[in-house]
């Protein structure tokens, strides 16, 4: 039997009339790395929002570990862990008291796991929460969530209020979780490169559609730029199959173009009688030229 | 099990002051109770149980702030019987802090039972207070049913405490003040009902306390899941209370951030418990005296958030930090006056209406300025985060406030009552000068960065 940790099928959230989600299906597998993609407001939130349970879908489902995400029993809930945007720790405790009353809702937590990062990390036990740091408070919120080894991680802007050096702790440690195999791991993050670094799957958002989900090589081998050189102009009204978006402003037209293939291109450069290289985008590009 | 004893063990024992609060309170129940079966009982052990009680209260003063921050937010969702374990933890901890007082009293009137069994085994006890079987067994009965009675009492009172607590602590504004006063009006009104019919059983008294926690309980758990259900509907009554009350105040920008740009809202909540208390019968001057001196402190109170909400006008005015002060002062004392007159309106109003003594009018309306501008020169010194230095001084401030109403009100109206009067209340406006000055130097070398809003209200504000 087929092991999925979460599948959506026609997953949508209205907000009255403000459609915020619509038509998303997808599923996540152990050992599946998602990084969600988006721009404010594109959904990403209310996306993990919905995987959680926290919100009900306007159509659709979503099940986590076969069960509807809004009646998760407790089994379920225990193999999940979350990152909030904004924390949610105990400002009148001490770091050691908060992992306490977190660890005290779960059977497995490893604790000496939670020693070894906190040392790692820098995160003093007697260090009171309402003392540290935006990011030392990230920190924390990030551990609590990977005490109880989770079998599904959901992170939303882990990293937003992390420095570099524990921005790369955070990566590697996410990069240590995932190596275990049976775990799925799900975050949001404006900060691509490391989308592009840690996830081997991606899911674009664009106006609450997923305008992509696949793996980033399949991304970068489908997503790319044309850069057109050929003796007849391209004609305005002309369009090239599966373009995104062109630009004729320059010497040479330029296209952003999906799915592209071996055959398209010799179609097009019978038409533009010359030559059309095909530029690979990164991540980021891809992600700016989407929302261009 | 464990989530549930963990949550327990830190709303009682979770920061070292409040761990000394709640060893003391425990430490002293438990020397009263022993105390009972050797000593006889003069006031001041009663009183000792009474304040072992009161620190076990404010020990647990965690609560409702660990409850309401982990109720509110998101992650408690995720963790394995989150909110049901949450949800149990509070209802232990009520009934903890609730069960000392009862117990207390139900252990007394057992030991009185034996001892006066004791008494008529040796044949100590005189043929006229003899006592026998079936009285002694009603006797027993009958303190079991108060047991239960008192329970129910303390159990409701306690909530209600915790529950006005959350309020005031939570939203730190005024509406979370009327919030609070609107539990304590209930409250008021609740234990008198039960004042008016003592017939409360065992029976009857759990089935209270049930309903209640069902209720609760339901409603908690619901919650989220009416709160999904709804998120977008709008009621129209709402949003047009919320223009008005909200109707924009051009000109006094300064009062709207700083929380004084509408003294009616806190009026409203202190007139109608007042109002309300009058039909309970309530006219004895010196809980007349006593409550009216807590409700001047509250509008004072409001000023401690004054240094965290002037951040803004400081960052964006031209004001030094100085002149900031004189602003703030300036915009508190424009409500406070509002709030204050309408306080000392009803003073004399009860007071003709209920013909209580001139004296206690001479003596309460200076009382009610000076708590007000105690408070709020009190409320003002707080330049960061509450501190203890803070919090002890208002505590010490509150108990002498309430002790200078309880002698005015109690003063037999004779000169020399009244010397002693107006002297502590000489000194207490003494007192209020220095807390001004003590304010003043404060704001005068104010730490922006340490002085910000608690993140938690930071957040609920930007959401």
């Amino acid at each position: 039997m087929k092991n999925t940790t979460v599948e959506a099928s026609h997953l949508g959230k209205a907000y009255g009339a403000t459609r915020v989600l619509q038509g998303l299906s997808f599923s996540v597998e152990p050992g599946d790395v998602v990084g969600v993609l988006g721009k404010n407001g594109a959904g990403k939130t209310t996306l993990l929002e919905l995987m959680l349970g926290f919100t009900l879908p306007t159509e659709g489902e979503v099940r986590v570990f076969g069960h509807e995400s809004t009646r998760m029993p407790g089994a379920a809930k225990a193999r999940v862990g979350f990152v909030p945007q904004q924390d949610e720790l105990l400002d009148q405790l001490n770091v050691a008291d908060q992992i306490r009353v977190i660890a005290s809702f779960y059977k497995n937590w490893d604790g000496e796991l939670m020693t070894r990062l906190c040392e790692e990390w820098g995160i003093r036990a007697s260090a009171r929460i309402k003392s540290m740091s935006v990011g030392e408070r990230q920190k924390l919120s990030i551990l609590l969530a990977l005490g109880h080894r989770p079998d599904l991680l959901l992170l939303d802007e882990p990293v937003a209020s992390l420095d570099p050096i524990a921005r790369r702790q955070f990566l590697e440690q996410l990069v240590e979780i995932s190596s275990e195999g049976q775990r799925a791991i799900i975050f949001s993050s404006h900060i691509v490169s490391d989308i592009e670094r840690l996830a081997n799957r991606i899911w674009i958002l664009k106006e609450g559609r997923l305008f992509w989900q696949g793996d980033l090589d399949s991304l970068k081998e489908s997503i790319v730029r044309l850069h057109l050189r050929g003796s007849i102009p391209l004609p305005e009204e002309a369009g090239i199959p599966g373009a995104i978006s062109i630009r004729r402003d320059a010497s040479f037209p330029t296209a952003i173009v999906r799915d592209w293939s071996d055959s398209a291109q010799v179609e097009l450069e019978r038409r533009i009688d010359g030559s059309v290289e095909v530029q690979p985008l990164g991540l980021e590009e891809i992600f700016v030229e989407l929302h261009r | 099990m464990k989530a549930v004893i963990r949550l327990v063990m830190t709303y009682a024992l979770g920061t070292r002051v409040l761990r000394g609060f709640t060893i003391a309170g425990i430490a002293m129940i438990v020397l009263a109770s022993f105390l009972l079966e050797y000593l006889p009982q003069p006031v001041w052990m009663l009183w000792m149980s009474f304040w072992g009680a009161a620190a076990f209260f404010i020990g647990s003063a965690l609560m409702p702030v660990i409850f309401g921050r982990m109720a509110r937010g998101r992650l408690i969702r995720v963790l394995p019987h989150g909110r049901a374990k949450l949800l149990a933890s509070v209802f232990i901890m009520v009934t903890v802090v609730a069960l000392p007082l009862p117990l207390l009293e139900l252990i007394g009137s057992h030991l009185a039972m034996i001892q006066h069994h004791q008494q008529e085994l040796r044949g100590a006890t005189t043929a006229h207070i003899a006592i026998d079987a079936a009285a002694m067994e009603r006797f027993r009965r009958g303190s079991i049913e108060n047991f239960w009675w008192t329970l129910t009492g303390s159990f409701f009172t306690t909530v209600g405490l915790y529950l006005t607590l959350w309020f005031i602590t939570s939203q730190r504004s005024i509406a979370g003040y009327a919030k609070g006063l609107l539990v304590i009006l209930f409250m008021m009104y609740v234990p008198s009902q039960q004042l008016r019919d003592l017939s409360t059983t065992m029976r009857g008294s759990l089935i209270q306390i049930a309903t209640f926690c069902f209720l609760f309980g339901a409603g908690f758990l619901l919650w989220p899941r009416w709160q999904a259900l709804t998120l977008g509907w709008r009621f129209a009554p709402l949003a047009s209370i919320g223009r008005v009350l909200g109707r924009p105040v051009a000109g006094r920008e300064a009062d709207l951030v700083l929380g004084t740009a509408n003294p009616w809202l806190l009026i409203g909540v202190q007139v109608v418990p007042i109002l309300f208390a009058t039909t309970i019968g309530f006219y004895s001057p010196a809980v007349w005296l006593f409550y009216l001196t807590i409700f001047s402190t509250v509008a004072g109170a409001i000023a401690c958030h004054a240094a965290e909400r002037s951040r803004v006008l400081w960052l964006r005015g031209g004001w030094s930090r100085a002149e900031l002060f004189v602003l703030v002062e300036r915009s508190f004392w424009r409500h406070n006056s509002f709030v204050l007159g309408s306080l000392i309106a009803l003073m004399v109003g009860i007071g003709s209406y209920a013909a209580l003594p001139i004296s206690l009018l001479a003596a309460g309306v200076p009382l009610l300025l000076i708590s007000a501008v105690l408070s709020t020169y009190l409320g003002l010194m707080v330049t960061r985060s509450m501190r203890f230095a803070e919090g002890a001084l208002a505590v010490v401030v509150m108990l002498a406030l309430m002790a200078v109403a309880i002698i005015a009100a109690r003063s037999g109206g004779s000169s020399k009552d009244i010397v002693i009067v107006v002297a502590l209340e000489a000194v207490l406006t003494v007192a209020a000068l220095a807390l001004r000055s003590a304010a003043k130097s404060r704001w005068a070398r104010i730490d922006w960065m340490l002085c910000r809003p608690d993140r938690s209200l930071r957040v609920r504000a930007a959401g």
